[in-house]
């Protein structure tokens, strides 16, 4: 699975569309870093319950942003058993916005449509 | 707990870096989320399967991946990984040119994958750039090349 779904119309790489777990997990990470175990949950929470990753999920997606270096990992001293941590990188954190705005824009104009076709 | 069981079994399908990196940390994880499901039956059975269907084609997918990655995205995803958790002695510097190198070859395959031919020359000059930046790193830590 890659992160993209699709290709864009100008063909930059950085402006496709991610999927909906890649966005989870970039989300999840926006405000501060998570372990495995938090992500999980703090992703089910954003979706309100809707999208539960399974592990091999999870991890396959983080696998992949570490290595677009979207994200990366670091050791979290503290008392839990889950030592490894993640953060988004600046690259991540530049992708998230521009998938927001992505966002934004299509919300902006589907609601404008609407509003279009009821009047 | 058999269900521990099972999932230890199935991590076994995945590449031997991969489980180097995840596998300790994934079945953490999973025995945490395991527990909070412990109890109710329907609930947990509906979770282990989707846990072990998701292991399943997890597995599948990083060997699809391992198959269909370029070279050197697959030295570099072995060794930034590993790294990354504590298991290798090469500077970050070096590691980090290493990335951005692999993730310029990564951008050019898919480039040209799709025919965005303009896109794939414009990822393959910064690629160049980087790569005389790795030599140079390499040379200045005495790495073999």
């Amino acid at each position: 699975m890659r992160h993209v779904v699709s290709r864009s119309n100008k063909g930059n790489g950085d402006s496709r569309p991610l999927t909906e777990p890649v966005l989870l997990i970039l989300m999840s990470l926006a405000d501060r870093p998570r372990h495995g175990y938090a992500l999980l949950k703090d992703i089910e929470d954003l979706s309100n319950g809707r999208v539960r990753l399974s592990t091999g999920t999870l991890y396959g997606a983080l696998r992949r942003l570490l290595q677009d270096l979207w994200i990366e990992r670091f050791d979290q001293e503290d008392a839990s058993r889950e030592k490894q941590a993640y953060r988004l990188t600046p690259a991540g954190r530049r992708q998230l916005r521009l998938e927001l705005e992505r966002m934004k824009h299509l919300t902006r104009t589907g609601t404008l449509r609407l509003r279009t076709g009821d009047a | 707990m058999r269900i521990n069981q099972i999932y230890r079994a199935l991590l076994q399908l995945y590449p031997a870096d991969y489980r180097k990196a995840f596998a300790a940390e994934m079945l953490g994880v999973f025995e945490k989320a395991a527990l909070e499901h412990a109890g109710k039956r329907a609930a947990f059975g509906r979770f282990a399967t989707a846990e072990l269907f998701g292991l399943i084609t997890g597995a599948g997918a990083e060997w699809i991946a391992r198959f269909t990655m370029v070279n050197s995205i697959r030295r570099r995803s072995a060794l930034g990984i590993c790294a990354q958790s504590g298991g290798s002695a090469v500077p970050e510097e070096v590691i980090q040119a290493q990335d951005r190198v692999s993730s310029l070859v990564g951008r050019i395959v898919h480039a040209i994958a799709n025919h965005d031919f303009p896109a794939a020359r414009s990822y393959a000059y910064e690629e160049s750039k980087e790569r005389e930046n790795l030599r140079l790193l390499r040379e200045r830590y005495g790495l073999e090349k």
